[in-house]
């Protein structure tokens, strides 16, 4: 499917960069499938195959920011694979040009926050990995990646009242989770319904 | 139904929500990256990148492998032999037939480990003859000031300052390059031996001495 078009150079520098960058983007890819590390495995050939292509732009970046091209690159992916009705894993598409159009800037950085408590997090790990797959993605891509409910919407391919559902529904089982130890237990946010 | 606002702004229930996927994902991606078979991963790669998936494992050629060698450790390598022949040019040259001479030789190698131990004992070589070669026929001529990249090593910078370059070149070849192998190209004491074709017992007293010899230049100071 590449014969020819991957010079023995850049296939060099390719796999030179695999080796630097795989191991944490299949941590990452982790984070996303929620541990199914078959599938992880799957998204990071993904990302490089996808990184092969885009390799004139990828090559004059630093590692910080190919780093994050390749985040973004699996995250997009493994969106891809949200939007399918059926199993995730059979459907891991053949990238999309959409897909592959990344800016490469680098990722913004958050002022550090205060950490959450281990015993919180992993008990929010356990409700995420106990999710169904549709609310998984819905919160995956509200929280983690950080769209709107209409983008969501259109991604996977929903009505946006069915995205709210299943956003209210994760929302409450994690602030649960988090119920004693975080100042806004028992608020009325502002914005809430009135 | 829903607790908070749409699309036009962040609750500060998302704000949580946004840092608690973060957090949590963080502690998934440095727990799991430790476990991910980079061997494998790599393998399969490489059979993509040969454009044959039906049958991963291909032959991984000579070209491909001493260029992914390439990108990883050129940079490495040429600041290893800029503190053994104490120019960038030259030891950009080192390196390269350094390179070249391992891509000739590819067919007994074969395997990554096998070639960088390889290259590094190559550069050392050459260096060294390099140095010879300098010290016969060129002592007239003026030394250009050493033309060092700098380290981004917080440790290393401490050793690249003049005065302790400066005092390296001060020291008998050997000890200087078991110093500079273990102190700038990082390598363990079975490394160095390998590279440099020596006991490991001859490591320890070349390094030993030659720090004690640094030592007591920059104490003069």
């Amino acid at each position: 499917m590449s014969e020819g078009r991957i010079s023995p150079r850049e296939a060099g520098e390719l796999a030179a960069c695999f080796r630097a960058q795989a191991r944490n983007l299949f941590g990452y890819a982790c984070g996303l499938t929620r541990e199914d590390r078959a599938l992880a495995e799957d998204l990071v050939q993904e990302a490089f195959e996808a990184a092969a292509e885009d390799w004139q732009v990828l090559r004059e970046l630093t590692e910080e920011q190919r780093r994050a091209w390749l985040r973004r690159t699996l995250a997009n992916i493994a969106v891809d694979g949200f939007r399918r009705e059926t199993a995730f894993r059979d459907r891991l598409p053949r990238i999309e040009v959409l897909y592959r159009k990344i800016q490469a800037d680098p990722p913004e950085q958050a002022p550090p926050e205060q950490a959450l408590s281990s015993i919180a997090l992993d008990r929010c790990w356990r409700i995420i990995q106990g999710l169904a797959q549709r609310q998984h993605a819905v919160a995956l891509l509200r929280w983690q990646l950080d769209m709107k409910e209409s983008e969501i919407a259109s991604v996977l391919g929903i009505d946006e009242k069915t995205v709210s559902v299943h956003l209210y529904r994760v929302r409450r089982r994690l602030l649960l989770q988090l119920g004693r130890d975080h100042p806004f237990d028992g608020d009325d946010p502002e914005g809430a319904a009135p | 139904m829903r607790a908070a606002g749409r699309d036009t702004g962040t609750s500060p229930e998302d704000a949580l929500l946004s840092r608690v996927y973060q957090q949590v994902t963080e502690l998934q991606e440095s727990r799991l990256s430790a476990e991910y078979d980079l061997d494998k991963g790599l393998k399969r790669y490489r059979a993509w990148l040969d454009g044959d998936s039906e049958h991963p494992g291909v032959e991984w050629n000579a070209d491909r492998a001493v260029t992914e060698l390439y990108a990883e450790h050129y940079r490495a390598l040429v600041r290893l032999a800029a503190m053994l022949v104490r120019d960038t040019q030259t030891a950009e040259e080192v390196v390269q037939d350094a390179f070249v001479a391992m891509h000739d030789g590819w067919q007994r190698l074969r395997d990554n480990e096998k070639a960088l131990a390889y290259l590094r004992q190559a550069v050392v070589n050459r260096s060294r003859s390099v140095l010879r070669h300098r010290a016969v026929v060129d002592k007239n001529l003026q030394k250009a000031p050493p033309d060092m990249p700098s380290a981004e090593h917080g440790a290393l910078v401490l050793l690249e300052r003049d005065a302790v370059v400066a005092a390296l070149r001060g020291l008998p070849e050997r000890q200087r390059e078991a110093i500079v192998l273990r102190y700038y190209a990082d390598l363990s004491e079975a490394e160095i031996a390998a590279t440099m074709d020596i006991s490991r017992g001859a490591v320890k007293s070349h390094t030993s001495r030659g720090m004690a010899a640094l030592r007591a230049a920059l104490e003069q100071e």
